[in-house]
């Protein structure tokens, strides 16, 4: 096994742990008393809900749990229980503090008090006003948030017994804290500061301070926090559907939007290198609170949710180790907002069962790196593959090497059209020196074919086989292989004209070392097609021929529509690294990136067919095209500031080219 | 496309952008307002042509805010007709149209919007808000395929045809989900009554007045919370009509939903609802022609039912 083989698959980082937002207000206080009435809890909203459109889901009603109190023995051990059974690993509480004076604290103190139930827990700082309007805003305060560094200080003692307790969830040792609106907090880097010396001189760990992205901010990160936690619905952009409600009331003046836009925009958002925890949540609709001034999300279906665990813990996984591999969701029991994992009369446990089944298959999967390996690791690697037994030489030919042409193919399932594809290429008015073939682990007899027609083949010829692993890796190996001094890739169902390779290696020179032609669209028979894809190819194309510069037809699109179509000098990659781990959108990301380290050149005249057919990865029907764009894009936006090639007027062209994209949150903060 | 506006205009727009809404989405409040001032392109006002047109725009805007979207695309429709020229009428045009997530259309009239007066920003801006709609729209159909594995657990294994079960006694009750779904309807009635069956058309077009609910709103009439009973069945024919809570309950006989011309987004919306949100396994079944596919589901494909 390889170490790449290792570290995919033995995962020995440790599990994710998933954390569910847990809300005490399921009992009544004298101060709701006052504010909303007798007896006022969460559930007295809950209760008053009413739909507002066909097939509005509200109210909601309580499952298994009833209508719980909170201070009611066995319902916090019930609670436990049922998120224990599911693969939740504890609740973060809600932790009221107005300069001293607590709110809803009895189901924590009691759970301290107690030591039951035995579940982990841990707590976020709700430190904000509570108000008439449930939003925090300014007018209407029933109580007030007053900050002070004394009152801070004060407040840290008091979680110092609740950090003790053996349950407390702990990151790196250390006790894990939540803070809610951090930017609310004046003086914030002392207020940080201040509660880790307050730590120091206790003797005990300091905390591990995540902020919660209510607010957008890189203040607290900035002011010493750890690390912050996506806090969905905030920052969802809205996709306003109420235009096509049938029935909708006409006095509903809140927000229809869409819970499969969510989780869209949670797939595709880029992390970067932040250290930020993911949080997903089953449903939203906080009718039972803002009646008709809600925000309601439609579509929820806990299919769609347990997909989109499984797709978080993959993430967790992919870019957090150990402890800090974290999962949160929104919430456990926020029924005024429609958001629980608890069993409702509709649903029963079925989002429990969503998110047991997300976690397990989600810890399952590769890791994701979509980071292009360096040359060197590259190269180590398939050495590695090739001792290992993973990557099997078959037959090994290799070329001259110096000047060469080596033409690298990834191959899978595609024995259908390899004798015309192979053909292609030894007809070529300037033939390779070598041909290199990956066989992706294929399940048909492709490898033997490329193995039979090498035998009689007008150049050296290497054929690998591996088990399936993605076509990026497939073309990493090949690129290891390969001993020429230019690189032409190819697909293993694409056809070269027959000028291709002499068209493309005149267009390298000094300052192209990377250069992609026209491509045709063909079908199964190789005639050409017409679809939206190969239109707007072909607008790219004229805008290219027309003279505009290519990264800002590049950023749109990927002119070049395949890796097949791309020949390069391998020196190259010694700048670029290999191909990143996008299952797809590999090739866009890799010229992307090579923009840098060279100019590339765009050969006008088609020589390159591309076949499209059923199985094709570039369908835009494929989530992982819609997923991997937006990083490739904010990956390489997040070095726009020190690209080499771009000055201050081609950089503030391609701003209004990302505005246009409606892509704007991708672009940098701090560059004009 | 509006958010709901917060209290004060420099507070940071609701849809996350960042910004803060009198930038982001309260733009579009604006550009709407300033519909009534004269445009750049607008000649002089002497001319009453033109007032009329100013008076016809008036009633498109009030019709767009008012959510009438499709006479407000009507109005700025008669006012280009007569001047082709006016960029806000396009633009707003572009707008109601994005508004009724009709986003290619929407994208031409920006387009043109902007070709006209390529120097005002706030065109650009809905036509990168156009983009993204139809991108989302794209990528949740994406997200739908991809998790339709786990949709699995509430379909039924496909029977040799769809009305299976069905006999002499049984009551069918077909649920029409839109106009253009009558006719499949019919055919299905036709074939409930071949197996001497008792059928119940459920028609929300022909259904008494709009606004025929029960007091608490819980129910709506053409979809009742009545079971068929054992023996029976419940067809929902086309998967454009939210039918909510109406099969939330155990009820005798089998559900079944048809989908013909629908989106693979709302055929697992109605999917759950007609599963009661995962009581039971629900017959589905796509005509032959219907561009939907279910790879992943076992479902039947065309008749006959």
């Amino acid at each position: 096994m390889t170490a790449t083989d290792a570290a995919a698959r033995a995962d020995s980082h440790g599990p994710v742990r998933t954390i569910a937002f847990y809300l005490p207000q399921f009992h009544a206080i004298p101060e709701n008393d006052r504010w909303w009435g007798e007896g006022f809890t969460e559930w007295t909203n809950v209760r008053r809900a009413s739909p507002m459109f066909e097939g509005h889901r509200q109210p909601m009603r309580p499952g298994v749990l009833g209508w719980y109190d909170l201070t009611t023995p066995g319902v916090a051990e019930a609670q436990a229980a049922l998120a224990r059974e599911h693969g939740i690993h504890g609740f973060c509480y809600y932790y009221y503090w107005f300069n001293g004076r607590r709110l809803l604290e009895r189901p924590l103190d009691a759970l301290l008090a107690q030591g039951t139930p035995d579940f982990p827990f841990c707590i976020c700082w709700a430190n904000e006003n509570w108000t008439r309007r449930w939003d925090g805003r300014e007018s209407d305060v029933l109580i007030a948030q007053h900050y002070s560094l004394d009152d801070s200080a004060r407040l840290f003692d008091a979680w110092l017994r609740l950090f003790a307790d053996p349950r407390y969830i702990r990151v790196h040792g250390r006790p894990l804290l939540l803070v809610y609106k951090a930017t609310l907090i004046p003086e914030l880097e002392r207020t940080v500061a201040l509660w880790r010396g307050r730590a120091r001189q206790a003797g005990v760990a300091e905390p591990w301070l995540v902020s919660c992205e209510t607010e957008e901010s890189d203040a607290p990160l900035a002011a010493g926090f750890d690390a912050t936690v996506e806090f969905p619905p905030h920052r969802h952009q809205a996709v306003w559907l109420n235009a096509g409600i049938p029935g909708l009331d006409p006095s509903f003046r809140g927000l229809v939007t869409s819970y499969r836009a969510q989780v869209v925009q949670s797939l595709r958002r880029y992390v970067g290198t932040r250290r930020r925890l993911r949080c997903v949540f089953p449903s939203w609709d906080n009718s039972a609170r803002r009646g008709r001034d809600a925000t309601v999300f439609t579509g929820a279906s806990p299919a769609i949710f347990g997909h989109w665990v499984e797709a978080m813990v993959r993430d967790t996984r992919s870019r957090l180790q150990g402890d800090e591999r974290l999962l949160f969701v929104n919430a456990w029991n926020e029924w005024a907002e429609g958001c629980c994992l608890e069993p409702d009369e509709r649903f029963g446990t079925r989002n429990l069962e969503a998110l047991r089944d997300g976690l397990d298959r989600g810890s399952r999967l590769p890791l994701v790196r979509y980071e292009r390996p360096a040359l060197d690791e590259l190269e180590r690697e398939c050495a590695d593959a090739i001792a290992a037994g993973e990557l099997a030489l078959m037959r090994h030919e290799p070329g001259p090497g110096r000047g060469g042409v080596s033409v690298v193919m990834p191959l899978y399932n595609h024995e259908r059209y390899l004798e015309r594809t192979l053909a292609a290429i030894a007809d070529q008015t300037r033939r390779p020196d070598e041909l290199v073939v990956v066989d992706d682990g294929s399940s048909d007899a492709g490898a033997d074919l490329v193995l039979a027609w090498a035998r009689d083949a007008p150049f050296p010829v290497v054929v690998a086989r591996q088990s399936n692993r993605g076509a990026h890796t497939a073309i990493n190996r090949g690129l290891a292989l390969a001993t020429g001094e230019v690189v032409a890739l190819s697909n293993s169902d694409d056809l070269y004209e027959p000028r291709r390779l002499e068209a493309m290696l005149a267009a390298l020179d000094n300052e192209h070392a990377l250069a992609f032609s026209a491509v045709r669209f063909v079908d199964d028979d190789g005639h050409p097609v017409r679809l939206r894809a190969s239109e707007e190819n072909a607008a790219c194309a004229a805008r290219l021929a027309g003279g505009e510069s290519l990264i800002d037809v590049l950023l749109g699109h990927n002119v070049a529509v395949s890796s097949g179509n791309l020949v390069f000098r391998r020196s190259l990659l010694a700048a670029t690294g290999g191909f990143g781990g996008y299952e797809i959108t590999h090739d866009w990301d890799f010229l992307l990136a090579a923009t840098r380290h060279t100019g590339v050149a765009f050969v006008p005249e088609p020589l390159y067919r591309y076949r499209v057919h059923g199985g094709n990865t570039m369908a835009e029907g494929r989530l992982a095209v819609h997923v991997e764009s937006e990083h490739v894009i904010g990956a390489f936006l997040e070095g726009i500031g020190t690209h080499p090639r771009l000055d201050a007027g081609a950089r503030s062209r391609l701003a209004a080219i990302v505005e246009s994209m409606g892509l704007s949150r991708l672009w940098p903060r701090d560059i004009a | 496309m509006s958010v709901v506006a917060p209290a004060s205009r420099n507070a940071p727009c609701p849809c996350g952008s960042g910004r803060r809404y009198k930038d982001c989405h309260g733009r579009l409040a604006a550009d709407a307002r300033s519909v009534a001032a004269p445009s750049v392109v607008a000649p002089p006002r002497a001319d009453p042509a033109r007032d009329v047109l100013a008076q016809r725009m008036q009633e498109a805007l009030a019709a767009q805010q008012a959510g009438r979207l499709d006479e407000a695309i009507a109005r700025y429709g008669e006012v280009l007709d007569a001047a082709p020229d006016i960029y806000d009428a396009w633009h707003m045009r572009g707008v109601a149209r994005f508004q009724a997530l009709r986003y290619d259309d929407a994208e031409r009239d920006i387009l043109r919007a902007i070709e006209i007066a390529p120097h005002l920003p706030s065109a650009r801006q809905n036509l990168a808000l156009v983009r993204q709609g139809r991108y989302l729209t794209a990528a949740e159909d994406a997200l739908c395929r991809a998790a339709l594995p786990r949709f699995r657990d509430l379909v039924a294994e496909a029977p040799a045809a769809l009305l299976d079960g069905i006999g002499p006694g049984s009551l069918v009750r077909i649920v029409v989900g839109a106009p253009a779904d009558r006719a499949l309807a019919d055919v299905l009635r036709r074939a409930a009554l071949g197996r001497n069956a008792r059928v119940r058309l459920d028609d929300a077009g022909t259904a008494a007045e709009p606004d025929a609910r029960d007091a608490d709103r819980s129910e709506y009439r053409g979809v009742g919370r009545d079971s068929p009973g054992d023996g029976g069945a419940t067809v929902l024919v086309g998967c454009g009509r939210p039918i909510g809570d109406a099969l939330a309950s155990d009820g005798g006989g089998f559900v079944a939903l048809v989908a013909d011309r629908d989106t693979l987004a709302a055929l697992v919306d109605r999917l759950e609802e007609a599963s009661g949100f995962g009581r039971r396994r629900v017959r589905v079944a796509v005509t032959a022609d219907s561009p939907l596919d279910l790879a992943a589901v076992p479902h039947l494909r065309g008749g006959p039912w």
